[in-house]
């Protein structure tokens, strides 16, 4: 972390609302990337979103360290996220209007981003959850272990079994298309 | 051919494997074509998986949507503060209003017993005065009311000294 983003959070800390809206500024991409990738629902993720946002910020003065703030913050997410997902259990459906409409776009690989959007939905939540955060999010195993507070060990079998999950979801996909 | 590590791969691929299980895995890719197709395949979804969220955006003014919530949460706040203040100073009123009315009229009530009882005071002197034969009398009944009690308390002693 750099020393720009510890002045940044430490500011917020203290409530000052002008530095809060940089760090939300900075964090925003990966925090709607998070949810949305989770939902799979673009209303739902910006909820979730701002709530996690909000919930921050009123909840920023009890954070002890201001390095372990992208930690809490994701944690901040995948709870929401959890709780949203019991709540509506309804079998959810792929949003095609959220595909990118860029005309450049070569056919297939719009295809391949549709697939594996698809498939991530299939999968367990903790799976889904894993694979966003170690390959979205790119955080690391340890990373991960603190975050979801489960053990390297479970972290490293959750993200190898999300992947062979995710491989037989798209296979299955091609075999029925 | 040393046994497959096809359970490796995955943390392999995120350079999560201590340097014992790395060297193990590097060893056996260099040889084994199936788990070397299966390490690439892994790649390639790993890939795949970013690039199928990479591109997802925040939407247009989520920052100023957040920071508006928060405003008009510190406002609500701000509001709910001012109010529960003055409910309070009202509250603290009514029962200081309630409070010095019933010290009133309790005062009041036994000003006025005190009033009386003295009245009464002022008043046995006239009334002895004015029945010359009231003194007598109450002093007779007193006398007679004594000598009952003494019974009566005797008595008492002796049944229990007999039971």
């Amino acid at each position: 972390m750099d020393q720009e983003l510890y002045q940044i959070i430490h500011q917020s800390k203290r409530g000052n609302q002008q530095a809060f809206a940089e760090l939300v500024k900075r964090y925003q991409g990966p925090v709607f990337r998070h949810a949305y990738a989770m939902v799979n629902d673009r209303m739902e993720a910006e909820d979730i979103a701002q709530e996690a946002f909000v919930k921050a910020f009123y909840s920023l003065s009890k954070l002890k360290n201001e390095y372990a703030f992208t930690s809490w913050l994701t944690r901040i997410v995948s709870n929401l996220c959890h709780d949203h997902l019991k709540k509506s259990k309804k079998q959810r459906t792929m949003e095609t209007e959220d595909m990118p409409q860029n005309q450049e776009s070569p056919f297939d690989q719009l295809q391949m981003k549709l697939a594996i959007r698809e498939a991530m939905q299939r999968l367990t939540t903790e799976h889904r959850e894993a694979l966003v955060l170690r390959d979205i999010q790119g955080y690391s195993y340890s990373d991960i272990s603190e975050q979801l507070s489960i053990p390297l060990g479970t972290v490293k079998s959750r993200i190898n079994i999300a992947r062979k999950e995710l491989k037989n979801e798209l296979s299955r996909g091609e075999d029925n298309g | 051919m040393a046994e497959h590590v096809k359970d490796l791969l995955s943390a392999y691929l995120d350079h999560e494997l201590d340097d014992v299980e790395q060297k193990r895995v590097e060893h056996h890719l260099s040889h084994c074509s199936e788990c070397r197709q299966e390490f690439e395949k892994l790649a390639l979804l790993k890939q795949q998986i970013y690039m199928a969220y990479g591109s997802v955006q925040a939407p247009e003014g989520l920052e100023q949507a957040v920071m508006e919530n928060i405003r008009q949460r510190q406002f609500a706040y701000g509001i709910g503060k001012w109010v529960a203040a003055a409910v309070a100073a009202l509250l603290a009123i009514v029962v200081v209003m309630t409070m010095s009315s019933i010290v009133y009229f309790g005062t009041a009530i036994v000003s006025a017993v005190v009033n009386i009882g003295f009245s009464l005071l002022h008043m046995i002197p006239f009334i002895v005065s004015s029945i010359p034969s009231l003194l007598g009398i109450v002093l007779v009944t007193a006398v007679i009311l004594i000598i009952v009690s003494l019974w009566s308390l005797h008595r008492l002693l002796e049944t229990r000294a007999i039971s």
